[in-house]
């Protein structure tokens, strides 16, 4: 298992879109992986859950990847929010 | 091979929801939709419904997701499901909204006795009531 920290960089936070490209790219990858937000843990393949986690901007976060693919998971993840999920802002 | 996913909807809320959730996950496609108008004449639905649901059976049952329990497009599939030809499966879940909708299209490749149930908890579980702080009086 691997951890990495992450902080929320675009400007409408997690919200539902870029949720759902969270949750397609975690889907791209065999293990298990989760988003943790001040100790509340919650799978990374499901929407409902990245949603519930409602963190915006600036939130930090903690990506967990468990499998055999955990450090592609975790850099793809990761990525993504580095990126703002492709967003201008 | 993965269940068949219907919408059945009173008017164009079930075209809205599918257009909603495709934007925000991947797969929308897959997914049908029947909505049914004010004023449709509801006569022939039953034979509309066993229709779309072979026509979405391919092998893996179909996944019904409807609005509203008690309503007639409900019913009809209800009447529908229990007459279904052998070999064709069906399972319908009521309450349809966005979080129930979303979950379902993020465990599309499950089968489809566990996609109903994911729907049952994706549905109930994007329900809650928020904390809102009073304002200053």
């Amino acid at each position: 298992m691997i951890r990495q920290n992450v902080t929320i960089q675009n400007r409408l936070g997690l919200h539902a879109r870029a949720a759902g490209k969270l949750v397609t790219e975690a889907a791209r990858h065999e293990g298990e992986i989760w988003l943790v937000r001040n100790g509340r843990r919650v799978n990374a393949k499901s929407i409902m859950g990245i949603l519930m986690l409602a963190a915006g901007k600036g939130t930090e976060l903690i990506i967990e990847a468990d499998g055999p693919d955990e450090q592609q998971a975790c850099a793809a993840l990761a990525g993504l929010i580095a990126d703002r999920f492709g967003e201008d802002d | 091979m993965n269940a068949g996913i219907l919408l059945l909807s009173h008017g164009a809320i079930g075209a809205c929801l599918k257009k909603e959730a495709s934007r925000i996950l991947a797969g929308g496609g897959e997914v049908s939709v029947l909505g049914i108008a004010a004023g449709d004449r509801c006569r022939d639905l039953g034979t509309r419904l066993k229709n779309k649901i072979a026509e979405l059976e391919r092998g893996g049952g179909v996944l019904i997701l409807a609005d509203l329990e008690g309503a007639t497009p409900c019913n009809e599939v209800l009447n529908v499901v229990h007459t279904l030809p052998p070999g064709s499966r069906a399972r319908v879940v009521t309450g349809l909204n966005l979080p129930m909708l979303l979950k379902v299209l993020t465990y599309r490749h499950e089968p489809l006795d566990r996609l109903a149930e994911l729907a049952v908890s994706g549905g109930t579980g994007g329900i809650h009531q928020e904390d809102v702080a009073e304002p200053a009086r």
